[in-house]
C-alpha cells in the first residue's frame, strides 16, 4: 500500500478540505484533532513500531520495558527469536516453574515470553551471563504516537490510513459544536474502528465492534425498492 | 502526560478559556477541583476495569489456611496466581468461583495439599481464598492492576499520569462525561451520553488486549 510522509501543514489543508466553507475550527483544534486521532489508532492497532535494546539482570525473569515502548510485539536475546507472545496461562502449563526456571547454560537464549503489563514482560528460562554483566534484549514493539507540533513536522503512514486518520479528526474538531455536527460526522469515526477491528483479532469480540457489525448489517439490509419493503 | 495537560485536553473541548494549566476555569460552569477530582476517580476506574498496567506482587503463603490476607491496597481482581512450595516449585493457581472450587474439589477444607485454585470472592477486599488450603508454608505470587498514584492532591499539583498516552483520549472523554452530566448550567446530556460511550469504548478495547496478557 502506498505511503507518503504528510505534513502537519497537508494534514491541515487536507482536513479543511473535507468541510464546505469556513472551517469551524482552529489550527489549534485541528492539530489536536489530528493528535487524538492518532493516539486512538495506535492504541487501538500499535501502528507506529520502533526497534529498542533493553537490559536486565542475569537469572531474572522480568524484563522492564520503557514507557517509549507502549506494547512489545516481538524479543530476540543474544540474536536468537524468542516465541511469543504466550499468555501468563500458557505459560503456567508449559513451564509451571517460569518463576524460578534459569537456562542450564550461558548463552541460552530464552524459550518463550509473555506480557506482564505494559511496563514488563517475562522470558522463560531466564538467561545467564558469563559474567555480573545484564542481559540484552532487543525489543521491537509499539512506540509512542507521533505527535506533529511544526508545521513541516511529518507523519509517516499509508495513504489508506491517512484518510481514516483525517475522518476521525474531522469528527474529533466537530465534538466542540455538538449536535447534528457531531452526529454527521460519526461514520469517520465507526470507520476507524471498524478498520482497527479488522486488524486486530482481541477486538472483533468487543461490544463496540458487534454494534459496528450489526449497523453494517442493517445497511446492507435496506430494502433496494419499495416493493420490497 | 501530566494531569494538568489531560485537563488542558478537557478545557479546550469544552471551550473553556483556562489559562493553560487547568487551575482557571472562567466560565464558572465547573471548578478546577471537580475536574482533577472527575481526572482522579477516571484514572483509577480506567486501570481498575482494563488491567492495562499490571504487576506482581510477593507474599507469604501461610500454611494450613484457606483465606490469605494480602495488603488493602491490592485491587480486587488478581489475574494470576502462582504458589511456590518451599523446596522452589511453582504451582500456577487457577482463577475460580467459589462454587466451582467446591465443586472440583469437596473436602478442600478438610485436606491440605498444595493450592491449585484461588478466588476473591466472598472474602472481599484484602482477602484472597486458596484451595486446597496449603500444608506447608510457601511464597504466594500474585499477578494484577496495579493502583495509580495520585493525581488530585486537591490543589491542582502537577503530576504525571499513569495511563499511557495513547489512551489519553479514552481518558478525556471520561472526565467530560462526569463534568458534562452535572446539573446545573453546563448539562449537556447529548455529549455526557456520546463521552460516556466514547469512554466504555477505549474501556473495552483496553481491556481486550489486556486479557490477551493473562488468558489463553
Amino acid at each position: 500500500m502506498p505511503a507518503t510522509a504528510y505534513t502537519l501543514t497537508e494534514l491541515r489543508t487536507r482536513l479543511a478540505y473535507r468541510w464546505e466553507g469556513t472551517p469551524f475550527w482552529t489550527t489549534a483544534d485541528a492539530d489536536a484533532a489530528l493528535a487524538e486521532a492518532c493516539r486512538v489508532w495506535n492504541a487501538l492497532t500499535g501502528y507506529w513500531r520502533r526497534r529498542i535494546v533493553v537490559t536486565a539482570p542475569p537469572g531474572d525473569p522480568f524484563v522492564p520495558i520503557p514507557g517509549t515502548i507502549v506494547q512489545t510485539a516481538t524479543l530476540t536475546c543474544g540474536g536468537q527469536a524468542v516465541t511469543g507472545p504466550v499468555s501468563l496461562a500458557q505459560l503456567g502449563r508449559l513451564a509451571p516453574n517460569w518463576r524460578r526456571d534459569q537456562a542450564t547454560a550461558v548463552g541460552q537464549a530464552p524459550r518463550a515470553w509473555a506480557r506482564v503489563g505494559l511496563g514488563a514482560l517475562v522470558v522463560w528460562p531466564a538467561p545467564l551471563a558469563a559474567g555480573l554483566g545484564p542481559i540484552a534484549y532487543e525489543v521491537d514493539g509499539v512506540r509512542q504516537t507521533p505527535v506533529l507540533v511544526n508545521p513541516g513536522d511529518t507523519l509517516d503512514a499509508e495513504d489508506a490510513l491517512i484518510d481514516l486518520l483525517l475522518g476521525e479528526a474531522l469528527h474529533v474538531a466537530s465534538f466542540q459544536a455538538g449536535g447534528a455536527l457531531l452526529e454527521r460526522t460519526l461514520p469517520g469515526h465507526q470507520r476507524l474502528l471498524s478498520a482497527a477491528a479488522s486488524r486486530v483479532e482481541a477486538f472483533r469480540r468487543t461490544a463496540w465492534a458487534r454494534v459496528l457489525r450489526e449497523a453494517e448489517a442493517a445497511e446492507r439490509q435496506v430494502p433496494a425498492s419499495p416493493e420490497e419493503a | 502526560m501530566t494531569n494538568r495537560e489531560v485537563l488542558v485536553l478537557v478545557q479546550a473541548k469544552l471551550l473553556e478559556p483556562g489559562g493553560g494549566d487547568a487551575l482557571s476555569w472562567p466560565t464558572g460552569l465547573w471548578t478546577f477541583a471537580e475536574a482533577f477530582a472527575a481526572l482522579e476517580l477516571r484514572q483509577q476506574h480506567f486501570l481498575d476495569a482494563t488491567g492495562l498496567l499490571g504487576g506482581w506482587r510477593e507474599q507469604a503463603l501461610l500454611p494450613l489456611q484457606d483465606e490469605q490476607t494480602v495488603p488493602d491496597d491490592t485491587i480486587q481482581a488478581v489475574w494470576h496466581g502462582i504458589a511456590e512450595h518451599p523446596d522452589g516449585t511453582c504451582t500456577p493457581l487457577l482463577a475460580s468461583e467459589r462454587a466451582s472450587m467446591d465443586r472440583l474439589l469437596a473436602a478442600w477444607r478438610q485436606r491440605p495439599e498444595w493450592p491449585r485454585v484461588f478466588t476473591w470472592e466472598e472474602t472481599g477486599l484484602g482477602r484472597l481464598t486458596v484451595a486446597p488450603a496449603p500444608q506447608t508454608g510457601g511464597r504466594l505470587h500474585l499477578f494484577g492492576p496495579v493502583l495509580p498514584e495520585s493525581v488530585d492532591d486537591g490543589a491542582g499539583t502537577e503530576a504525571p499520569m499513569t495511563v499511557p498516552d495513547e489512551w489519553m483520549p479514552y481518558l478525556v472523554y471520561g472526565v467530560l462525561a462526569v463534568l458534562l452530566a452535572k446539573h446545573g448550567r453546563g448539562y449537556d446530556g447529548p455529549r455526557a451520553a456520546y463521552c460516556e460511550g466514547r469512554y466504555q469504548e477505549g474501556l473495552e478495547a483496553a481491556a481486550a488486549l489486556a486479557r490477551g496478557w493473562a488468558d489463553g
